[in-house]
């Protein structure tokens, strides 16, 4: 992962002290959340973790590895662990904490604080909703629009956190909140089903493969069956997908006649429209109007974000609005992190973080990879950090 | 009950000996009614003319006849109707108007031929066929009459009503196979003995199919071209309502639930029926609440369907049939590619969600991670995977569509489902997670023809009324196991011995003839619909029988407890109990076949049906043996009825024919004697006597070991006076004394004879000639009315409605006019 090599960057130059790190050891991806004082600040690191002075300024970051890429990670933390202080533990949520927690003991003598996975993609959720402007924003017919969070009236709402499978959450307040429903069908089944059908290297090249695809190929149009007919009575269009992949059952075509393209794009706005109506079907039973999806699946990509929002559209007749967060991948690790002193630490940085943009936050980053960043669209934020 | 005397395994059996004193019991009571005397001698002889009026249409009856016989009813104990055949209106009519509306007979011309329902991967088909008469050219039939100079051959037309309702389906990408099966079955003209339809399509120029699925708008063309018929489109939606309310409704046994392998049958309260949630998952998904007949709304689906499964199915695994892809997934492991909660959690559970090791965290989601490829996968696996994927799916968003709107039951229908073990546990799993346990699951067993159904009935809604009306009787005929080849090859070291036997059953089928040319219904072979069909429990050929539309099963009304009333008295839900039965029909298998073969001549012709009935019945054994609910539930009276369904399915009308007509003469040649000696009792004597014949015959009809013996020793009249005297009263139902107060009267009681009876005969032979028509007698000498009761199809030595007039009549000759 590059954060690696942008950490060793900064290290050399201007070094980023590292006080604080949480993780979110998920079925594919492990998120990072860290923070790093600003150059200017030369406290002692070592007392760090335990000392937040009064008015410490500083860095989020945000990284990520591959989960089947674990010894990058521990690579990672073992090169910047000395900035952690003595005793070493370190806030860690998803399966992983407990999968691994053997391996952070052996390879870096650190035991993982284990946080419970909802609980941190709530608080992360909550954070963001409330800390960062411009966090959430709609995304409809390729138009995004940033949604303007009244704080006083942000719940209930349903978080729908789409990583490898997905958590429908219904949250009440901060630390009030309940799973309410989930799917299997999520990012893991994309880009599972994707490496199988399509030999694409990574999820990042199937999902741009999708871009270019027609899933008219695969799926079977309600006009295919109606003969190029709406089926009007019940408000569906000749080109609403009535069985996806429902085509390739009747031509002799194999896999390997389709083009990766169209598989792609068939699969993804399979899983997206699916998650969509199940997200949707979960806020109307609960009477919830707002939904809000994270996770690492929709990679701030623009087709995913479009079906998930046409889909909970469709299924609420308008009623329902699907919301994205920018920082879509890292609520459990944000979650994780804000969970060390929650009481001295969580309600300040709620209130006086400041979000800054992340092309200014690139700019301190001289090796700073600008492909990289498309991908992960939020390294970094700039935070200040009171204590109480 | 059936004689089985051929088979003395069978022996007595006592429980089936008191169900029928159970349907005596009414007969007697009935018996009571007042009624003043009627002359009683001679008449009898006089009433044969009657006789065939009342068959007819039994319009004609008057106070000087003497003897009702029956018009459509049958007794089916030995069947799989699971009631008296017999119509509550139509007794009740006759008792007041002496119109036997019993036949209903202008119902079955309402009912038209064909239905389509033409989906994006199958086309559905519902047709029906009515019964054919019975068949006229029994020789011996016309010697009886000729002997009786019985000229007029009115009985021919004796309309053996209802009929069946076929299922067929053939994969849309071969619309033209479909159509071929059409052209072949003349479906199209609206079949042979359908008069009403023909009366608006004189021609086949502008006949008009009535159809739905989006394939009606689609092949619209296909079909005028072809066929040179109208499409007429029904609404989609309409259609599968209708079919599901209709199954419901009318069909005992349809609804099921399916839960960690268990199939439990669901009794579905008619007014308790609605709202509910009908799931229908063809290759897309379609969810409807119903509200009512005709009340409903589509208020979700999901493109996640079969249509899904089985196209990433064939792009992953190179499967040629969506049966195929189904088989390999009973053998996968989900595990190897799902990611599960304990592959994320390092094998422990997320308690605190409620999410066990083994939940499915990312369907597929294992795939990821691993270096390997689509040709490092196990295709069972991948099957399986994508199944519990889909299924889970629908589930989930069925359930929260149910809550949505308060609904507690949910019906799965459509193709997708075809009896699948597992996909119906996956579905019944994921909504009771979801619901957690408050919804439940529910599967028709006519799943894939919700629509074709629906279509059918919008032909003309009255006709649809009273077809609810009736009862309609599931037989396991018309998707023949034996019509289906298999394809495709297995793992040999997969095969099961039962496999085998089954495969064996349906590989090596002699072509058999289709019935003569204008007949439909009985015998007459359908092609097969799917190359792909089983008869392994996941395939959907055989989930699905013959609907036979009976004219009006009604539970008699006037037994002690009509609803205490079950005509399968051994229940084989007991798998010991199935087995021993199993073994004792196909030990018997060989004899039948000769006796049937026999009664049809014994003809290379019913040889070859012969072997292709035994395949087919063989298979069905195995089928049950393996899936005992695989037809519905199963009872001793169903496995009986099948084999007479079989029988007449190949053709062989009446396999017993021949003995039936020789234990008749039998017992023919010596009634004059038994009625000579009861004549010489005293009245009271006599009626007692009469009453242990009647036991008595039925007794020796099923024949133990040692009555056989003495079957072939002694003359039939020894034999039927042996076992009346070892019946000792008191009988298991013994209301002999009251029926004899009534009858003779007591003390300054007078005699007080019932102004009719109602006599269930049962088998031919001496039961009835011996036991039941003196009896008769008997009771119309005290004036009172009777009516002989009798199956309407045969089943082994069964007396059928059909055989009693020319009995009665043989017997009148010899009636000694005392």
């Amino acid at each position: 992962m590059d954060c690696l090599r942008e950490i060793e960057t900064d290290g050399n130059s201007n070094p980023i002290q590292i006080s604080r790190l949480a993780l979110d050891i998920g079925g594919s991806l492990i998120k990072l959340v860290y923070f790093s004082r600003d150059s200017g600040d030369h406290e002692d690191p070592l007392n760090d973790s335990v000392r937040i002075s009064n008015g410490v300024n500083g860095r989020l970051h945000f990284a990520k590895f591959e989960t089947t890429n674990i010894n990058d990670c521990l690579q990672f933390i073992s090169a910047n662990k000395l900035f952690f202080g003595v005793t070493i533990h370190l806030k860690a949520t998803g399966g992983g904490a407990y999968k691994f927690s053997d391996l952070f003991k052996e390879k870096l003598g650190i035991s993982l604080e284990k946080e419970d996975e909802m609980d941190c993609l709530v608080t992360g959720a909550n954070f963001l909703l409330k800390a960062v402007n411009h966090e959430a924003f709609t995304y409809l017919n390729g138009q995004k629009e940033f949604v303007q969070i009244d704080h006083n009236d942000l719940y209930p709402y349903l978080l729908v956190n789409i990583g490898s499978g997905v958590s429908m959450i219904k949250v009440d307040g901060d630390g009030k909140f309940e799973r309410v429903s989930g799917t299997s069908v999520g990012g893991g089944t994309f880009w599972g089903l994707g490496k199988l059908l399509t030999k694409c290297q990574s999820f990042d090249e199937l999902l741009e493969l999708s871009q270019r695809g027609n899933n008219r190929v695969l799926d079977m149009l309600v006009g295919d069956i109606y003969g190029g007919m709406d089926y009007s009575k019940i408000g569906l269009s000749s080109t609403a997908i009535a069985s996806s992949f429902g085509r390739a059952i009747s031509n002799s075509n194999e896999l390997h006649d389709y083009k990766p393209e169209d598989v792609s794009r068939s699969l993804l706005r399979m899983i997206s429209n699916n998650i969509g109506q199940i997200s949707y079907l979960n806020a109307l039973q609960f009477g919830l109007k707002r939904i809000f999806f994270g996770g690492f699946f929709t990679r701030g990509h623009s087709y995913t974000m479009d079906t998930i929002s046409v889909a909970v559209h469709f299924w609420s007749k308008g009623e329902a609005k699907a919301m994205f967060l920018r920082h879509e991948g890292f609520l459990g690790a944000l979650g994780a992190f804000m969970s060390y002193e929650r009481h001295s630490l969580g309600d300040l940085m709620v209130n006086q973080s400041v979000q800054i943009p992340v092309d200014a936050s690139s700019s301190t980053d001289t090796n700073y990879n600008p492909l990289e960043r498309d991908l992960n669209e939020t390294e970094s934020m700039q935070c200040s950090v009171y204590q109480a | 009950m059936a004689s089985l005397k051929e088979d003395p395994i069978l022996g007595i059996d006592g429980i089936t000996i008191k169900e029928e004193f159970e349907i005596a019991k009414p007969v007697i009571d009935k018996l009571r009614e007042d009624r003043p005397a009627l002359e009683t001698e001679g008449t009898v002889i006089k009433g044969e003319s009657v006789i065939d009026k009342v068959i007819e249409e039994g319009s004609g009856g008057q106070g000087e006849r003497d003897m009702v016989p029956p018009t459509c009813t049958s007794i089916h104990r030995s069947g799989s109707r699971p009631q008296l055949d017999l119509s509550k209106a139509a007794i009740e009519g006759n008792f007041e108007e002496r119109d036997p509306t019993i036949l209903l007979p202008n119902q079955s011309d309402d009912i038209s031929h064909l239905a389509l329902d033409i989906g994006g991967s199958l086309i559905k088909l519902v047709y029906f066929s009515r019964h054919q008469d019975r068949p006229t050219n029994d020789k011996r039939k016309k010697t009886v009459k000729e002997r009786l100079g019985l000229s007029n051959g009115n009985r021919r037309s004796y309309p053996i009503l209802g009929g069946r309702l076929h299922f067929v389906k053939f994969e849309t990408s071969k619309i033209n196979e479909c159509l071929d099966f059409i052209s072949s079955k003349q479906l199209h003209c609206g079949g042979v003995d359908s008069h009403s339809w023909h009366s608006d399509t004189s021609s086949n120029g502008n006949a008009v199919i009535k159809a739905t699925g989006g394939g009606a708008y689609k092949y619209a063309d296909l079909l005028k071209e072809r066929l040179g018929v109208s499409l007429d489109k029904e609404d989609e939606m309409d259609c599968l309502v209708a079919g599901a309310n209709f199954l419901l409704k009318a069909i005992r046994h349809e609804a099921f639930t399916h839960m960690e392998g268990q199939k439990e049958f669901v009794q579905i309260d008619q007014n308790d029926m609605f709202p509910y949630l009908l799931v229908n998952i063809g290759s897309g998904v379609s969810m409807i609440k119903v509200d009512g007949d005709g009340k409903f709304e589509r208020v979700s689906g999901t493109n996640v369907g079969g249509g899904t499964y089985w196209g990433l199915g064939r792009l992953l695994t190179k499967c040629k049939s969506f049966d195929e892809l189904l088989e390999l997934s009973q053998r996968g492991d989900n595990g190897t590619i799902d990611m599960l909660v304990g592959d994320i959690y390092g094998g422990m559970d997320y308690n605190k969600i409620g999410l066990s090791a083994s939940t499915i965290a990312s369907s597929f989601g294992k795939a990821i991670s691993e270096k390997k490829e689509l040709t490092n996968y196990r295709p069972e696996d991948i099957s399986l995977s994508l199944l519990r994927m889909i299924s889970y799916n629908i589930g989930q968003i069925s359930y929260l569509n149910a809550l949505r709107f308060g609904l507690k039951r949910i019906f799965f229908g459509g193709f997708f489902i075809r009896g699948h073990a597992y996909t119906m546990d996956a579905i019944s799993f994921a909504v009771h997670f979801w619901s957690k346990g408050e919804a439940q699951a529910m599967f028709l067993r006519h799943e894939g023809f919700l629509g074709a159904l629906g279509a059918f009935m919008s032909y003309e809604k009255h006709g649809l009324d009273d077809l609810m009306v009736h009862q309609l009787v599931e037989s396991y005929l018309g998707l023949h196991p034996v019509k289906r080849k298999r394809k495709r090859k297995r793992k040999r070291k997969r095969i099961s011995w039962m496999e085998k036997f089954v495969q064996k059953g349906t590989e090596i089928t002699a072509p058999v003839p289709m019935a003569s040319s204008g007949t439909t219904g009985l015998g007459g072979f359908e092609v097969p619909s799917s190359k792909g069909g089983t008869l392994r429990s996941d395939a959907s050929a055989l989930n699905v029988g013959v609907l036979h539309l009976v004219p009006t099963l009604e539970v008699f009304p006037q037994l002690a407890d009509p609803k205490m009333y079950e005509p399968n008295t051994i229940d084989l839900a007991d798998h010991s109990e199935l087995e021993y039965w199993f073994t004792v029909l196909s030990d018997h298998l060989p004899d039948l076949v000769d006796k049937a073969v026999a009664s049809e001549g014994g003809t290379d012709d019913s040889k070859r049906r012969g072997d292709a009935f035994a395949r087919a019945f063989s298979a069905h054994l195995a089928r049950l043996m393996e899936e005992p609910a695989a037809y519905g539930k199963l009872g001793l009276a169903n496995l009986l009825e099948l084999r007479e369904e079989c029988l007449r399915e190949f053709q062989f009308v009446d396999a017993y024919r021949s003995i039936k007509q020789r234990e008749n003469e039998a017992s023919l040649a010596v009634l004059p004697d038994l009625l000579v000696e009861l004549d010489s009792m005293t009245e009271e004597t006599r009626l007692l006597t009469l009453i242990e014949g009647v036991l008595a015959a039925n007794i020796f009809d099923w024949g133990s070991r040692a009555c056989v013996e003495l079957y072939h020793k002694g003359t039939i009249i020894e034999i039927y006076r042996m076992s009346r005297n070892k019946m000792q009263r008191p009988w298991r139902v013994d209301d002999f004394d009251a029926f004899k107060e009534r009858m003779l009267g007591s003390g300054d009681k007078k005699p007080c004879p019932h102004k009719r009876a109602l006599l269930f005969v049962d088998n031919s032979g001496a039961d009835v000639i011996l036991g039941m028509l003196p009896l008769a007698r008997e009771l119309l000498r005290h004036g009172t009315e009777v009516v002989l009761v009798a199956n309407s199809l045969p089943a082994l030595n069964d007396v059928t409605a059909m055989e009693l007039p020319d009995i009665v009549a043989e017997a009148a000759k010899v009636w000694p006019r005392a």
